[in-house]
């Protein structure tokens, strides 16, 4: 019998069709030297699932894959945060670092909560529709709806307070 | 804000915008190396070793939590001729200063426990095959090894931890990743076995 033919035709198609938007997913919620490692854990994953893997629309489904195996990635390095904190006091960050313009957003995201921002996230990054959403998550369309409108009114009134506090402070700043 | 104006700011500050555009290369590069490395090896060790990198062994429990944790999917029937990947957990670095007392409602706590006979033990890593296991993830349940693995100390010198000896039979109680010591991981004795069997009703 030849090598699983079919399975390896399958798995290549599969990752042909989510692999860049998985990267995108894992780039966006990761610092940069850890996508390589992660993707490599959302292949293996795919692979030894492929049976589960949705013929129809396979994106939602290793999105969901990357999510938990980004969630992973994130606990182990808290694990290892007290390494991190040593090597940092060792190599603290320049203060000519260049700032972010967008720092702002950034900061308004990490005020929401995990999954407010996940489905945050995954509306005006990955563009994904409520169903889809659903599909990434396990929730129902119906539960991501309501969540995510709610989540949007959340990030759009911190980042409308957060601009507030920033004009004033630049106010103060020019006053003599 | 609107809508539109929140997903426009949202946009802006995405961060993917501004790394790279990647080549389509690594793509064919990691379904080859995904599909030859399960296929060929038997053990994701190595595989697991390259992702943790130089950081601390701790970052081995990952490999398991990474199929099961809060999976949104359906529950898996894996390619038949798949391997099962070994459980890797870590020994707690040294005696903690304080221990809760066993018993059927503390040890329930631990989302994985099983009872194992240690087939080797090599420096920091013991090397166990599961007899019975009492609770954990679906894609833990399939792996038939444990691999245990010491930060810090060799195997055998973990005080008021474990003492692993090959061939004697322990029960071993851990949570994300990491071996419970202070008791409630212990060579096998009925008293054990039996809070075992309450925690989790069995």
């Amino acid at each position: 019998v030849a090598e699983r033919p079919t399975s390896d035709e399958r798995f290549t198609a599969v990752v042909r069709t989510v692999a860049l938007p998985v990267r995108q997913y894992v780039v966006r919620r990761l610092p940069a030297d850890q996508v390589d490692d992660v993707l490599a854990e959302v292949f293996l994953v795919l692979w030894r699932r492929l049976d589960d893997v949705p013929a129809e629309d396979p994106l939602p489904w290793a999105y969901g894959v990357a999510r938990n195996c980004v969630a992973n990635a994130r606990r182990s390095t808290r694990r290892n945060l007290a390494l991190v904190a040593k090597v940092t006091r060792l190599d603290p960050p320049r203060p000519d670092e260049p700032v972010n313009p967008h720092d702002d957003v950034h900061q308004a995201l990490a005020q929401l909560s995990d999954l407010d921002r996940e489905l945050v996230s995954l509306w005006a990054w990955e563009g994904l529709t409520p169903r889809e959403i659903a599909a990434t998550l396990g929730m129902t369309a119906n539960a991501v709806s309501i969540r995510l409108t709610r989540a949007k009114q959340k990030l759009g009134e911190i980042l409308r307070k957060n601009d507030e506090a920033a004009g004033q402070e630049r106010d103060e700043g020019r006053r003599p | 804000v609107t809508d539109d104006e929140l997903l426009a700011r949202l946009q802006a500050a995405d961060p993917a915008r501004r790394a790279p555009a990647p080549s389509y290369d690594w793509i064919d590069d990691l379904t080859e190396a995904t599909m030859t490395r399960t296929a060929d090896t038997p053990r994701r060790r190595i595989w697991l070793v390259a992702a943790a990198a130089a950081a601390v062994v701790a970052a081995l429990g990952v490999g398991v939590a990474a199929l099961d944790d809060g999976d949104p999917a359906p529950r898996a029937t894996q390619p038949a001729d798949a391997p099962v990947p070994a459980l890797e957990l870590t020994a707690p670095p040294g005696p903690e200063a304080r221990c809760m007392i066993v018993t059927a409602q503390t040890l329930s706590r631990m989302p994985t426990a099983f009872e194992a006979t240690v087939t080797s033990v090599d420096g920091r890593r013991a090397t166990l095959s599961v007899d019975r296991w009492y609770a954990g993830t679906a894609a833990e349940r399939r792996a038939t090894t444990v691999r245990l693995t010491s930060a810090t100390q060799s195997m055998t010198d973990l005080i008021g931890a474990v003492r692993f000896e090959g061939g004697e039979r322990y029960l071993i109680a851990a949570h994300d990743g990491e071996m419970a010591a202070c008791g409630f991981s212990a060579p096998w004795s009925q008293g054990l076995a039996d809070t075992y069997a309450a925690a989790y009703g069995q």
